[in-house]
């Protein structure tokens, strides 16, 4: 490691010979790096900036502490904060030119609500998603006041709250992936959306399609998404596995200008036989960025991988996988195994970064698309399992 | 603050303030020595039976004892090491005079029967003298004041007791930094292993409580349970005469204690016959500052406690068997769940316990070298938790259908019935092997089958999930050898502890999807080991240090999960530590009776195979994780100022750091917090106090104390301190207790006065689990002590 750094440093001092006045600290960090001290009962996690993919051990020293695997979002210089169950505000931290997040605001959602979704329309209008509130609160980013609340309530399937969870915004359509939780970690109801037109009154179209349950992972907002087509993709998790082998994960859409569910699609992931994998099988994809041309990076649950009972300090389960949308396959990366408290995905340049705690090293994994191609080591140790790697958009 | 609560208090003051009485002065003076050398002995107790009055003696061996009354009257002195001698004495106005020479019998069998506080004193003085760092509480520190059990442990040095609300919430006792399983807890000798909700330390009735020991770092063999090498024993009082106790106490937050005992003593016929009701009931209604609404303030209105307790005892004492005592016990627990984040408004516990108990006793047989006890104690635990509520609630009252279906926590609704049903027995052996030479084998073994039962949880789950039995069968023998050299002032220890654990249950996995669950069972054979030494410099002055090699074994919950998002560790080892104490105690008598007690301790702990809960991120279990180091230090200083008063001050400081240098699980994966401070355990706190006490002021036999405690806990982080901005840390506090005692017609009548947290301040010893504020006590007690005859000889 001190090599490589040394060689860095090298590198960058032979380009920069005629400016001596360049300072490696100068400008913002391009990374918002969020890890979970797994080492603490209860674990507490971090949320920071790091500078670029030179950094090679990233620590927290700078970071914000916040209760365990925080969901972030990133609007301009913002990252906003959920806490989801575990606390009631959500906070705002803008991003310094000294590699430090300030706290430039907050709001308290109803108490107990678990904030989990955030996405931003503009700078004065953002929403929130309350899983255990089943609504969703719409506030103003920059001043992080609260402007109304979206009250989906009545759309809970055998009790009132149809626990919404991520979201995603497309012409004035947002998007919301609702759990519908039978008893708070099964569902026995179909796939359920909710499509709101934020620019009539909030009116609510609710699309179902019971070919899955439980829409959208819950830990990972991009589990929504749409193509280029503008074909909306829901993920569903099956009930994470405990609904039993008769629930199929997998991959549902709302083609472009529709409201209901496309019946000719569903990419059924439960059952696909995926080769190098133990079992052949995965669970269920867990985190995942749509990176073009149907093209799914993602990490996922490999159940024969669990130990039985499960061992929460051996056991390895997540996997690296390539899923194509449109042909329906999975291919596993080679990229070690991760525990689930890390095993995040994010495309950066040219490259897919993972973040992985896996046995041999904690830190982001690099996979070059191109060659198929993965680092044996992180290129960045981070103090912490990772559970965030996201980009600022300039 | 309760008006008439208020006035009660002022007016009791006033009378402290202004009112004075005289009394004459009946005393007796005199000696204590060794009747095979004359020399004086120095710390022997000497008391007037049936009273509360005795002393101890100085380095002369002298005593003084004032206040008594004219007539007859025994006195006692009692020593370790020697036999008891009594006198009989005709008092009368002035000072009589008794010389004591106590005959040396080098055996723990013949420990002092407790016959009043100085006695009760001389045996704390015997636990204290022993190898390992302990810490005595004494009936006579305790049993008058409105305070709970909890606050009179976190009063001494190295413990700490984390709450998580008012009177009958959960709580967690810590010494030196581990907590909770990981200090066991005995009653009379006896591990304290009750399903939660059941039965807790804090549950026990101050005035039965004879004395506490607090052993720290390394606990004795012949207590049978496992630990991390430190206990709490509960010793329980046993007065040998007829005897009436009644107390009433009202405080703060609409509560209420209400006991009755009776004790009646046939000695003719060498029975005792004793029964006791004790009633506890709070509504806990405290206002506390929400942890997670900014500014929002809520009047708790859901956290009731009920605790009943009755239980009943005849002892014999003229059969073969020195003493033979059936007992028998019932509690009752009603609680209701508090919510802090969500406004929780039906969940509620309700546990029932039933315990049957025989004790045999045979001191001094087989050529008076051996000592036997024995106890077979049959118990059965029914814990109903009920969360079955329709509707959610906002702290502003208002309600909608509930976000789970049913069901105010967790994952669904629960209508469950835990029983649990325990055998268990101790049997403890006492050889003499010669005058200075004892070897003490104790077993303790027990058979425990838990019946879970949730016929509710189950059907909203859509299959059975709680409904596995589970059955427990364990031995923990223990040996122990002490040896004592150059005239009792070398004592040397040396104890082995051998563990057997067997559970039975079922591998719950929640992925699993087959109909039935395989059956698992898991084995622990383990061994345990404690050494140390006590030398007396002087007869005041002593050095100890010992070594202990602690286990815990891993309990049900941590070995068979919940059935549900907490699966099975079927594969847990027993946690393991290494802990190296040293001390220094000096306690001195002098002629006027005043006594100084200084004592200091360092200690090394290296603890291995720490559970916790862990996870994937999806499902949580136990798992053998944390490695930690803990090094700290504690000093108690207690001193009778004058004749009157008395001050105390204890402090500790203790740090736990990581020493995981890899991370588990990994191929060597640097830990990234490798030597940091581990977080959520208190580091550095204080406790101090300083008490009055006068005997007439408000007339003839009649006593008066003025106590104020002070207490000081430094700010402690709940993460591992990584970042500058670092946010998650338990505030310090500085909180002042106030209370005052005053009892008539030598101690017949007590009324004692108490607030505690005088300023109000805010206090939390747990994460988000805001605690009360001020508190206001009071607490009347009426204590009738029958006569003793001459029949009374045990």
């Amino acid at each position: 490691m001190k090599t490589k750094l040394l060689l860095a440093f090298t590198l960058i001092a032979s380009f920069s010979c005629d400016d001596t006045n360049t300072d490696l600290t100068e400008g913002f960090d391009q990374f918002v790096i969020g890890t979970n001290i797994t080492t603490a009962s209860p674990i507490v996690a971090y949320v920071g900036t790091m500078k670029d993919l030179e950094v090679t051990d990233f620590n927290n020293s700078k970071s914000r502490q916040t209760t365990n695997y925080p969901y972030v979002t990133l609007h301009n210089d913002d990252v906003f904060v959920m806490p989801q169950r575990y606390g009631d505000i959500v906070r705002k931290y803008t991003r310094q030119s000294n590699g430090t997040l300030k706290e430039t605001g907050s709001f308290t959602a109803p108490e107990a609500s678990a904030p989990l979704g955030t996405v931003i329309e503009n700078d004065t209008r953002g929403f929130c998603s309350l899983f255990n509130a089943g609504k969703i609160l719409v506030f103003n980013p920059s001043n992080m006041s609260i402007i109304e609340t979206i009250d989906l309530t009545t759309y809970g399937l055998g009790d009132g709250n149809p626990d919404p969870n991520v979201m995603a915004l497309r012409n004035g359509k947002l998007y919301v992936a609702c759990s519908q939780t039978t008893d708070g970690f099964t569902s026995a109801h179909p796939v359920q959306i909710l499509i709101i037109d934020i620019n009539d009154d909030y009116s609510i179209v609710s699309a179902t399609d019971d070919r899955s349950t439980w829409a959208g992972s819950v830990n990972e907002q991009k589990s929504i998404f749409f193509n280029e087509n503008g074909d909306m993709y829901i993920f569903c998790v099956a009930s994470y596995g405990f609904g039993g082998p008769t629930q199929k994960a997998g991959f549902l859409r709302i083609k472009n200008g529709e409201t209901q569910f496309d019946p000719t699609y569903f990419f059924n992931t439960s059952d696909y036989s995926i080769e190098g994998v133990p079992g052949n099988k995965v669970d269920y994809l867990q985190r995942m960025r749509y990176t073009g041309n149907g093209i799914v990076y993602s990490t996922g649950n490999i159940y024969s991988l669990a130990s039985n009972p499960p061992d929460y300090v051996k056991d390895r389960t997540y996997g690296s996988f390539k899923v194509d949308l449109i042909n329906q396959t999975i291919e596993k990366l080679e990229l070690p195994y991760s525990n689930g408290m890390a095993a995040c995905v994010l495309p950066h340049d040219e490259k897919i970064l993972w973040g992985l705690a896996t046995s041999s090293g904690v830190g982001i994994y690099s996979y070059d698309p191109a060659t198929n191609t993965a680092s044996e080591d992180p290129i960045v140790n981070t103090q912490g399992d990772p559970s965030i790697i996201e980009t600022f958009e300039d | 603050m309760n008006t008439k609560l208020r006035a009660v208090l002022i007016s009791t003051w006033l009378m402290v303030c202004f009112i004075n009485a005289f009394s004459q002065d009946v005393s007796v003076r005199g000696t204590v020595r060794d009747a095979e050398t004359g020399r004086p002995i120095e710390g022997a107790s000497v008391a007037v039976k049936g009273t509360t009055k005795g002393s101890a003696t100085d380095d002369e061996g002298r005593f003084f004892i004032d206040g008594l009354q004219t007539g007859h009257a025994t006195i006692v002195a009692s020593f370790l090491g020697y036999s008891k001698a009594e006198r009989k004495h005709n008092l009368v106005v002035g000072e009589s005079i008794i010389e004591f020479f106590l005959t040396p019998e080098s055996t723990e069998l013949s420990s002092v029967t407790v016959v009043g506080e100085t006695e009760g004193q001389t045996e704390a003085k015997r636990v204290m003298n022993n190898v390992m760092p302990v810490t005595v509480i004494t009936a006579k520190q305790i049993e008058n004041r409105a305070g709970n059990l909890n606050e009179i442990l976190a009063r001494q040095a190295g413990v700490q007791i984390r709450l998580s609300g008012g009177l009958g919430s959960e709580s967690r006792i810590s010494v030196r930094g581990l907590e909770g399983k990981r200090v066991q807890i005995f009653l009379d000798g006896n591990p304290l292993n009750s399903p939660d909700g059941s039965l807790g330390i804090n549950d026990l009735p101050v005035q039965i409580i004879e004395r506490i020991e607090i052993y720290k770092g390394s606990v004795p063999a012949y207590l049978g349970g496992d630990g991390l090498g430190s206990a709490v024993n509960v010793v329980f009082r046993h007065h040998e005469v007829s005897y009436i106790d009644a107390s009433y106490s009202r405080q703060s937050f609409d509560t209420q204690l209400a006991s009755l005992i009776l004790k009646k003593t046939f000695d003719k016929k060498g029975i005792e016959a004793g029964i006791g009701i004790f009633d506890t009931q709070t509504d806990n209604d405290y206002t506390m500052q929400s942890p997670y609404q900014p500014g929002l303030k809520i009047k708790r209105d859901h956290d009731q406690y009920h605790s009943l307790l009755v239980g009943g005892s005849v002892r014999f004492h003229k059969w073969w068997f020195d003493e033979v005592e059936v007992e028998g016990a019932f509690v009752k627990n009603d609680r209701q769940i508090q919510g802090i984040q969500r406004n929780i408004q039906h969940v509620e516990s309700r546990s029932n316990a039933g315990v049957a108990v025989l004790n045999l006793i045979k001191k001094n047989f087989l050529s008076n070298k051996l000592g036997f006890r024995y106890n077979i104690i049959l118990a059965k635990f029914d814990v109903k938790f009920i969360d079955t509520a329709s509707y959610n609630y906002n702290w502003d009252g208002t309600r909608y259908p509930s976000m789970l279906g049913r069901g105010e926590l967790g994952i669904g609704p629960n209508l469950s019935r835990n029983v649990q049903q325990d055998l268990r027995q101790r049997l403890n052996l006492d050889y003499r092997l010669s005058a200075k030479t004892t070897i003490n084998l104790n077993n303790t073994s027990r058979y425990a089958t838990l019946d879970p039962n949730d016929p509710l949880g189950n059907e909203y789950a859509g299959k059975n999930v709680f409904n596995y039995p589970g059955t427990l069968k364990n031995s923990i023998t223990g040996l122990t050898l002490e040896k004592r050299f150059l005239a009792e002032r070398f004592l040397a220890s040396a104890a082995v502890k051998h563990y057997y654990n067997v559970v039975d249950g079922y591998n719950t996995n929640i992925y699993l999807t087959n109909a039935t669950p395989d059956k698992l069972n898991t084995v622990t054979n383990e061994l345990g080991y404690n050494a140390g030494v006590r030398y007396n410099i002087t007869q005041p002055f002593l050095v100890k240090a010992s070594y202990e090699r602690g286990v815990r074994l891993p309990n049900n919950t941590e070995l068979f999960g919940d059935g549900v998002l907490i699966t099975p560790s079927t594969a847990l080892q027993p946690e393991i530590a290494h802990n190296y104490n040293a001390g220094l105690v000096y306690d001195r008598t002098n002629g006027k009776g005043k006594r100084l007690q200084i004592e200091a301790n360092g200690f090394f702990m290296d603890v291995d195979h720490l559970i916790q809960l862990s996870g994937n991120g999806l499902t949580l279990g136990y798992v053998n994780y944390a490695k930690a180091r803990i090094i700290g230090a504690d000093f108690d200083f207690k001193y009778d100022v004058t004749q009157n008063i008395y001050a105390s001050v204890n402090g500790t400081f203790q740090n736990l750091t990581d020493k995981n240098r890899f991370i588990p699980g990994t191929d060597d994966v640097e830990n990234p917090t490798y030597n940091l401070t581990i977080p959520n355990a208190p580091r550095l706190f204080f406790n101090w106090s300083v008490e009055f006490h006068k005997e007439g002021i408000l007339g003839e036999h009649s006593r008066t104390r003025l106590i104020y405690d002070g207490a000081f806990v430094d700010k402690f982080s709940y993460g591992f301190n990584i970042s500058v901005y670092d946010n998650f840390f338990i505030p310090s506090y500085l909180t002042h207790t106030i209370s005052i005692e005053q009892s008539f017609k030598d101690g017949r009548y007590i009324i004692t006065g108490e607030v505690n947290n005088l300023t109000d301040q805010v206090v939390i010893n747990n994460f988000n689990q805001p605690l009360p504020g001020r508190t206001f006590r009071i607490k009347l007690r009426y204590l009738l002590f029958g006569k003793e005859t001459t029949e009374h000889n045990h």
